[in-house]
Protein backbone atom coordinates (compact mmCIF):
# COMPACT_ATOMS: atom_id res chain seq x y z
CA UNK A 1 0.00 0.00 0.00
CA UNK A 2 1.44 3.31 -1.08
CA UNK A 3 2.19 5.83 1.61
CA UNK A 4 2.83 9.56 1.67
CA UNK A 5 4.73 11.53 4.31
CA UNK A 6 1.98 14.18 4.25
CA UNK A 7 -0.77 11.76 5.17
CA UNK A 8 -0.21 11.97 8.92
CA UNK A 9 1.27 15.46 8.91
CA UNK A 10 -0.58 18.19 7.04
CA UNK A 11 -3.74 16.37 5.96
CA UNK A 12 -5.31 16.34 9.48
CA UNK A 13 -4.40 20.01 9.77
CA UNK A 14 -6.05 20.71 6.43
CA UNK A 15 -9.13 18.86 7.59
CA UNK A 16 -9.22 20.88 10.78
CA UNK A 17 -8.86 24.07 8.70
CA UNK A 18 -5.65 24.95 10.50
CA UNK A 19 -3.52 25.65 7.42
CA UNK A 20 -2.92 29.09 6.05
CA UNK A 21 -2.10 30.01 2.45
CA UNK A 22 0.13 29.23 0.55
CA UNK A 23 0.65 25.91 2.40
CA UNK A 24 -3.08 25.29 2.25
CA UNK A 25 -3.12 25.71 -1.57
CA UNK A 26 -0.06 23.48 -1.97
CA UNK A 27 -1.61 20.76 0.19
CA UNK A 28 -4.89 20.87 -1.72
CA UNK A 29 -2.93 20.65 -5.00
CA UNK A 30 -0.90 17.80 -3.60
CA UNK A 31 -4.00 15.92 -2.48
CA UNK A 32 -5.40 16.08 -6.01
CA UNK A 33 -2.48 13.96 -7.23
CA UNK A 34 -1.80 11.85 -4.10
CA UNK A 35 -4.18 8.95 -3.55
CA UNK A 36 -3.12 8.15 0.06
CA UNK A 37 -3.57 11.74 1.12
CA UNK A 38 -6.96 11.98 -0.63
CA UNK A 39 -8.05 8.79 1.08
CA UNK A 40 -6.83 9.98 4.47
CA UNK A 41 -8.77 13.24 4.02
CA UNK A 42 -11.92 11.31 3.06
CA UNK A 43 -11.56 9.11 6.12
CA UNK A 44 -11.26 12.09 8.36
CA UNK A 45 -14.39 13.61 6.86
CA UNK A 46 -16.28 10.38 7.34
CA UNK A 47 -15.14 10.15 10.97
CA UNK A 48 -16.36 13.68 11.51
CA UNK A 49 -19.74 12.90 10.05
CA UNK A 50 -20.12 9.78 12.18
CA UNK A 51 -19.07 11.61 15.33
CA UNK A 52 -21.52 14.44 14.67
CA UNK A 53 -24.25 11.96 13.97
CA UNK A 54 -23.65 10.09 17.25
CA UNK A 55 -23.57 13.28 19.30
CA UNK A 56 -26.78 14.59 17.72
CA UNK A 57 -28.55 11.30 18.36
CA UNK A 58 -27.54 11.37 22.04
CA UNK A 59 -28.51 15.02 22.45
CA UNK A 60 -31.88 14.36 20.87
CA UNK A 61 -32.49 11.64 23.41
CA UNK A 62 -32.12 14.08 26.33
CA UNK A 63 -35.28 15.85 27.57
CA UNK A 64 -34.57 19.60 27.96
CA UNK A 65 -38.18 20.59 28.40
CA UNK A 66 -37.86 21.31 32.19
CA UNK A 67 -34.27 22.49 32.13
CA UNK A 68 -34.84 26.19 32.99
CA UNK A 69 -37.49 25.47 35.57
CA UNK A 70 -34.99 23.24 37.32
CA UNK A 71 -32.32 25.94 37.15
CA UNK A 72 -34.69 28.50 38.62
CA UNK A 73 -35.66 26.15 41.43
CA UNK A 74 -32.02 25.59 42.28
CA UNK A 75 -31.29 29.32 42.21
CA UNK A 76 -34.19 30.13 44.53
CA UNK A 77 -33.19 27.37 46.89
CA UNK A 78 -29.69 28.69 47.45
CA UNK A 79 -29.88 32.44 48.21
CA UNK A 80 -26.46 34.07 48.07
CA UNK A 81 -24.83 35.10 51.31
CA UNK A 82 -24.65 38.75 52.37
CA UNK A 83 -21.00 38.89 51.43
CA UNK A 84 -21.83 37.74 47.92
CA UNK A 85 -24.71 40.19 47.68
CA UNK A 86 -22.50 43.03 48.87
CA UNK A 87 -19.89 42.14 46.33
CA UNK A 88 -22.47 41.95 43.56
CA UNK A 89 -23.87 45.32 44.62
CA UNK A 90 -20.39 46.81 44.69
CA UNK A 91 -19.63 45.41 41.26
CA UNK A 92 -22.87 46.78 39.84
CA UNK A 93 -22.06 50.27 41.16
CA UNK A 94 -18.35 50.19 40.45
CA UNK A 95 -18.61 52.53 37.43
CA UNK A 96 -20.23 55.12 39.69
CA UNK A 97 -17.44 54.98 42.26
CA UNK A 98 -14.95 55.98 39.67
CA UNK A 99 -16.24 59.49 39.02
CA UNK A 100 -13.68 62.30 39.25
CA UNK A 101 -12.01 63.44 42.44
CA UNK A 102 -13.43 67.02 42.16
CA UNK A 103 -16.92 65.55 42.17
CA UNK A 104 -16.12 63.64 45.34
CA UNK A 105 -14.63 66.78 46.85
CA UNK A 106 -17.74 68.84 46.13
CA UNK A 107 -20.01 66.12 47.47
CA UNK A 108 -17.94 65.81 50.64
CA UNK A 109 -17.88 69.57 51.11
CA UNK A 110 -21.64 69.71 50.67
CA UNK A 111 -22.21 66.93 53.17
CA UNK A 112 -19.98 68.75 55.64
CA UNK A 113 -21.51 72.18 55.15
CA UNK A 114 -25.17 71.24 55.35
CA UNK A 115 -25.03 69.72 58.86
CA UNK A 116 -22.85 72.62 59.97
CA UNK A 117 -25.34 75.12 58.60
CA UNK A 118 -28.25 73.30 60.20
CA UNK A 119 -26.36 73.11 63.48
CA UNK A 120 -25.73 76.86 63.48
CA UNK A 121 -29.40 77.56 62.81
CA UNK A 122 -30.43 75.22 65.60
CA UNK A 123 -28.10 77.08 67.96
CA UNK A 124 -29.77 80.32 66.92
CA UNK A 125 -33.19 78.90 67.62
CA UNK A 126 -32.33 77.49 71.02
CA UNK A 127 -31.94 79.80 73.97
CA UNK A 128 -28.51 79.79 75.53
CA UNK A 129 -28.13 77.39 78.43
CA UNK A 130 -27.45 80.21 80.86
CA UNK A 131 -30.44 82.30 79.78
CA UNK A 132 -32.20 83.86 82.69
CA UNK A 133 -35.92 84.40 82.40
CA UNK A 134 -36.82 87.03 84.90
CA UNK A 135 -39.86 85.89 86.84
CA UNK A 136 -40.89 89.43 87.62
CA UNK A 137 -41.17 90.49 84.00
CA UNK A 138 -44.72 91.43 83.10
CA UNK A 139 -46.50 89.03 80.82
CA UNK A 140 -46.02 89.88 77.20
CA UNK A 141 -49.05 90.82 75.14
CA UNK A 142 -50.16 87.92 73.03
CA UNK A 143 -51.47 90.22 70.33
CA UNK A 144 -48.11 92.04 70.12
CA UNK A 145 -49.62 95.46 70.76
CA UNK A 146 -47.54 98.10 72.41
CA UNK A 147 -47.10 97.44 76.07
CA UNK A 148 -47.28 100.72 77.89
CA UNK A 149 -47.48 99.27 81.37
CA UNK A 150 -44.64 100.32 83.64
CA UNK A 151 -41.70 97.97 83.82
CA UNK A 152 -39.98 96.91 86.96
CA UNK A 153 -36.38 98.07 86.81
CA UNK A 154 -34.14 95.31 85.70
CA UNK A 155 -30.58 94.57 86.59
CA UNK A 156 -27.85 96.92 85.36
CA UNK A 157 -27.09 96.98 81.65
CA UNK A 158 -24.12 94.70 81.92
CA UNK A 159 -26.12 91.84 83.42
CA UNK A 160 -26.78 88.44 81.89
CA UNK A 161 -28.82 88.24 78.69
CA UNK A 162 -32.54 87.75 78.76
CA UNK A 163 -34.79 85.73 76.59
CA UNK A 164 -36.03 87.65 73.62
CA UNK A 165 -39.61 86.65 73.00
CA UNK A 166 -40.65 88.58 69.90
CA UNK A 167 -38.69 89.45 66.82
CA UNK A 168 -41.15 90.27 64.11
CA UNK A 169 -41.64 93.85 65.30
CA UNK A 170 -39.08 96.26 66.65
CA UNK A 171 -38.64 95.53 70.31
CA UNK A 172 -39.23 99.06 71.45
CA UNK A 173 -42.71 98.85 69.92
CA UNK A 174 -43.79 95.79 71.83
CA UNK A 175 -42.22 96.64 75.12
CA UNK A 176 -39.86 93.71 75.38
CA UNK A 177 -36.44 93.69 76.89
CA UNK A 178 -34.30 96.05 74.87
CA UNK A 179 -31.53 96.02 77.38
CA UNK A 180 -28.03 96.37 75.99
CA UNK A 181 -25.02 94.51 77.23
CA UNK A 182 -21.92 96.67 77.37
CA UNK A 183 -18.83 94.63 76.69
CA UNK A 184 -16.43 97.56 76.74
CA UNK A 185 -16.86 101.30 76.87
CA UNK A 186 -14.14 103.83 77.10
CA UNK A 187 -13.18 107.34 76.21
CA UNK A 188 -9.52 108.24 76.17
CA UNK A 189 -6.98 110.60 74.70
CA UNK A 190 -7.41 114.29 74.07
CA UNK A 191 -11.14 113.86 73.45
CA UNK A 192 -11.81 111.94 76.63
CA UNK A 193 -15.20 112.61 78.12
CA UNK A 194 -17.10 111.37 81.12
CA UNK A 195 -19.53 108.53 80.50
CA UNK A 196 -22.68 107.54 82.36
CA UNK A 197 -24.80 104.52 81.56
CA UNK A 198 -28.47 104.79 82.36
CA UNK A 199 -31.17 102.23 82.09
CA UNK A 200 -34.70 103.44 81.58
CA UNK A 201 -36.97 100.71 82.88
CA UNK A 202 -40.15 102.16 81.45
CA UNK A 203 -38.95 102.14 77.86
CA UNK A 204 -36.62 99.23 78.54
CA UNK A 205 -33.81 101.17 76.93
CA UNK A 206 -30.15 101.68 77.64
CA UNK A 207 -28.90 105.24 77.37
CA UNK A 208 -25.20 106.03 77.22
CA UNK A 209 -24.48 109.63 78.16
CA UNK A 210 -21.08 110.84 77.08
CA UNK A 211 -19.67 114.23 77.93
CA UNK A 212 -21.62 113.87 81.15
CA UNK A 213 -19.73 116.72 82.75
CA UNK A 214 -21.66 118.99 80.43
CA UNK A 215 -24.91 117.15 80.70
CA UNK A 216 -27.58 118.73 82.96
CA UNK A 217 -28.54 116.17 85.58
CA UNK B 1 -28.39 58.85 39.14
CA UNK B 2 -25.60 59.70 36.77
CA UNK B 3 -22.48 60.51 38.84
CA UNK B 4 -21.80 63.67 36.90
CA UNK B 5 -25.34 64.88 37.46
CA UNK B 6 -24.96 64.09 41.15
CA UNK B 7 -21.76 66.15 41.28
CA UNK B 8 -23.46 69.03 39.48
CA UNK B 9 -26.35 68.90 41.94
CA UNK B 10 -23.99 68.95 44.91
CA UNK B 11 -22.06 71.85 43.44
CA UNK B 12 -25.23 73.83 42.78
CA UNK B 13 -26.55 73.26 46.29
CA UNK B 14 -23.20 74.25 47.79
CA UNK B 15 -23.14 77.40 45.70
CA UNK B 16 -26.69 78.27 46.77
CA UNK B 17 -25.75 77.75 50.40
CA UNK B 18 -22.73 80.02 50.02
CA UNK B 19 -24.80 82.73 48.35
CA UNK B 20 -27.38 82.46 51.11
CA UNK B 21 -24.64 82.91 53.70
CA UNK B 22 -23.33 85.96 51.85
CA UNK B 23 -26.83 87.43 51.68
CA UNK B 24 -27.01 87.61 55.46
CA UNK B 25 -26.64 91.18 56.53
CA UNK B 26 -27.91 93.65 59.04
CA UNK B 27 -30.01 96.79 58.68
CA UNK B 28 -28.78 99.69 60.74
CA UNK B 29 -31.12 102.48 61.72
CA UNK B 30 -29.57 105.65 63.07
CA UNK B 31 -31.77 108.50 64.26
CA UNK B 32 -30.24 111.76 65.36
CA UNK B 33 -32.28 114.06 67.56
CA UNK B 34 -31.31 117.59 68.49
CA UNK B 35 -32.59 118.44 71.93
CA UNK B 36 -32.41 122.09 72.93
CA UNK B 37 -33.97 124.86 74.93
CA UNK B 38 -33.94 127.35 72.10
CA UNK B 39 -37.60 126.76 71.36
CA UNK B 40 -40.50 124.61 72.39
CA UNK B 41 -41.92 121.69 70.51
CA UNK B 42 -41.71 118.06 69.84
CA UNK B 43 -41.09 116.55 66.45
CA UNK B 44 -44.10 114.43 65.54
CA UNK B 45 -41.83 111.74 64.19
CA UNK B 46 -40.46 111.21 67.68
CA UNK B 47 -43.73 110.34 69.39
CA UNK B 48 -42.63 106.82 70.08
CA UNK B 49 -39.41 108.11 71.68
CA UNK B 50 -41.10 110.86 73.61
CA UNK B 51 -41.49 109.07 76.97
CA UNK B 52 -37.82 108.18 77.08
CA UNK B 53 -36.69 111.64 75.99
CA UNK B 54 -38.88 113.43 78.47
CA UNK B 55 -37.84 111.24 81.38
CA UNK B 56 -34.15 111.20 80.60
CA UNK B 57 -33.48 114.64 79.18
CA UNK B 58 -34.78 118.00 80.24
CA UNK B 59 -35.08 120.15 77.17
CA UNK B 60 -37.97 122.05 75.75
CA UNK B 61 -37.49 121.07 72.13
CA UNK B 62 -36.73 117.79 70.40
CA UNK B 63 -36.20 117.66 66.66
CA UNK B 64 -35.29 114.73 64.44
CA UNK B 65 -32.44 116.13 62.36
CA UNK B 66 -31.31 113.00 60.59
CA UNK B 67 -32.55 109.48 60.02
CA UNK B 68 -30.49 106.90 58.19
CA UNK B 69 -31.26 103.32 57.31
CA UNK B 70 -28.44 101.35 55.82
CA UNK B 71 -27.79 97.72 54.99
CA UNK B 72 -24.41 96.41 56.04
CA UNK B 73 -22.65 93.12 55.97
CA UNK B 74 -21.33 91.62 59.14
CA UNK B 75 -17.96 93.16 59.89
CA UNK B 76 -18.50 96.08 57.53
CA UNK B 77 -17.81 99.50 59.01
CA UNK B 78 -20.50 102.10 58.39
CA UNK B 79 -19.71 105.79 58.79
CA UNK B 80 -22.52 108.14 59.66
CA UNK B 81 -21.89 111.87 59.51
CA UNK B 82 -23.47 113.76 62.38
CA UNK B 83 -24.10 117.48 62.84
CA UNK B 84 -21.26 119.51 64.33
CA UNK B 85 -18.33 117.87 62.54
CA UNK B 86 -18.94 114.63 64.29
CA UNK B 87 -19.35 111.22 62.92
CA UNK B 88 -20.09 107.79 64.10
CA UNK B 89 -18.54 104.52 62.98
CA UNK B 90 -20.78 101.52 63.48
CA UNK B 91 -19.57 98.00 62.79
CA UNK B 92 -22.01 95.13 63.16
CA UNK B 93 -19.78 92.43 64.55
CA UNK B 94 -21.82 89.32 65.15
CA UNK B 95 -25.20 87.74 65.61
CA UNK B 96 -25.41 85.30 68.45
CA UNK B 97 -28.48 83.91 70.15
CA UNK B 98 -30.74 86.59 68.73
CA UNK B 99 -28.46 89.36 69.89
CA UNK B 100 -26.55 91.73 67.68
CA UNK B 101 -23.08 92.88 68.67
CA UNK B 102 -21.94 96.31 67.51
CA UNK B 103 -18.77 98.32 67.73
CA UNK B 104 -19.63 101.99 67.99
CA UNK B 105 -17.11 104.83 67.79
CA UNK B 106 -17.97 108.48 68.11
CA UNK B 107 -15.49 110.98 66.75
CA UNK B 108 -15.44 114.73 66.35
CA UNK B 109 -13.33 117.47 64.79
CA UNK B 110 -11.54 118.02 61.49
CA UNK B 111 -8.72 115.83 62.78
CA UNK B 112 -11.07 113.31 64.29
CA UNK B 113 -10.66 112.72 67.98
CA UNK B 114 -12.23 109.70 69.49
CA UNK B 115 -14.92 110.66 71.97
CA UNK B 116 -16.22 107.25 72.75
CA UNK B 117 -15.56 103.67 71.85
CA UNK B 118 -18.15 101.11 72.83
CA UNK B 119 -18.53 97.44 72.21
CA UNK B 120 -22.03 96.33 73.04
CA UNK B 121 -24.85 94.03 72.12
CA UNK B 122 -28.61 94.20 72.23
CA UNK B 123 -31.50 92.01 71.07
CA UNK B 124 -32.23 91.72 67.37
CA UNK B 125 -34.36 94.72 66.35
CA UNK B 126 -33.37 96.45 69.57
CA UNK B 127 -31.85 99.86 70.11
CA UNK B 128 -29.37 101.73 72.21
CA UNK B 129 -29.26 105.48 72.78
CA UNK B 130 -26.19 107.67 72.89
CA UNK B 131 -26.49 111.22 74.08
CA UNK B 132 -24.15 113.97 75.03
CA UNK B 133 -21.70 116.68 74.12
CA UNK B 134 -23.39 119.95 73.81
CA UNK B 135 -24.42 120.96 70.34
CA UNK B 136 -24.95 124.75 70.46
CA UNK B 137 -27.48 125.08 73.23
CA UNK B 138 -28.55 121.48 73.33
CA UNK B 139 -27.35 117.96 72.91
CA UNK B 140 -27.37 115.39 70.16
CA UNK B 141 -29.24 112.22 70.97
CA UNK B 142 -28.43 109.32 68.70
CA UNK B 143 -30.49 106.16 68.70
CA UNK B 144 -28.97 103.16 66.95
CA UNK B 145 -31.11 100.20 66.01
CA UNK B 146 -30.14 97.04 64.20
CA UNK B 147 -32.13 94.22 62.65
CA UNK B 148 -30.49 91.08 61.34
CA UNK B 149 -31.55 90.06 57.85
CA UNK B 150 -31.41 86.55 56.54
CA UNK B 151 -31.68 85.08 60.02
CA UNK B 152 -34.56 82.87 60.98
CA UNK B 153 -37.04 84.83 62.98
CA UNK B 154 -37.96 83.56 66.37
CA UNK B 155 -41.52 82.19 66.49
Amino acid sequence: MATCPHTDGVIPLLHDNELQNPLRRETIAHMATCVPCARAFSLLEREQELFTQVVEERVDSIDFSNFWQAVEIRLSDSAPSWAVRLRLWYESWRPAWTFPVPAWAVATLFLFLVPTHLSVNNDDNNPPPNTIVKPDLPAEPSDMRADTSPKVPQSPPSSAPHTNQLESQPIWQVGLNNQAQIESLYSSGSGAVGVIIQYDPESNSTVILYGSDEYPQ
Amino acid sequence: MNPHRLAQLCFTLTLMWALHALAEEVELHVETVLASNSSKGFDARLQELKPLLVRTFHYSSYRLVQEIRQQARWGEEIKVALPGERYMQVTPKAYDRHRISLQVMLREGINPTSLLNASLSFPDSGTVVFAGRRQKDGVLIIRIGATAKGKEQQP
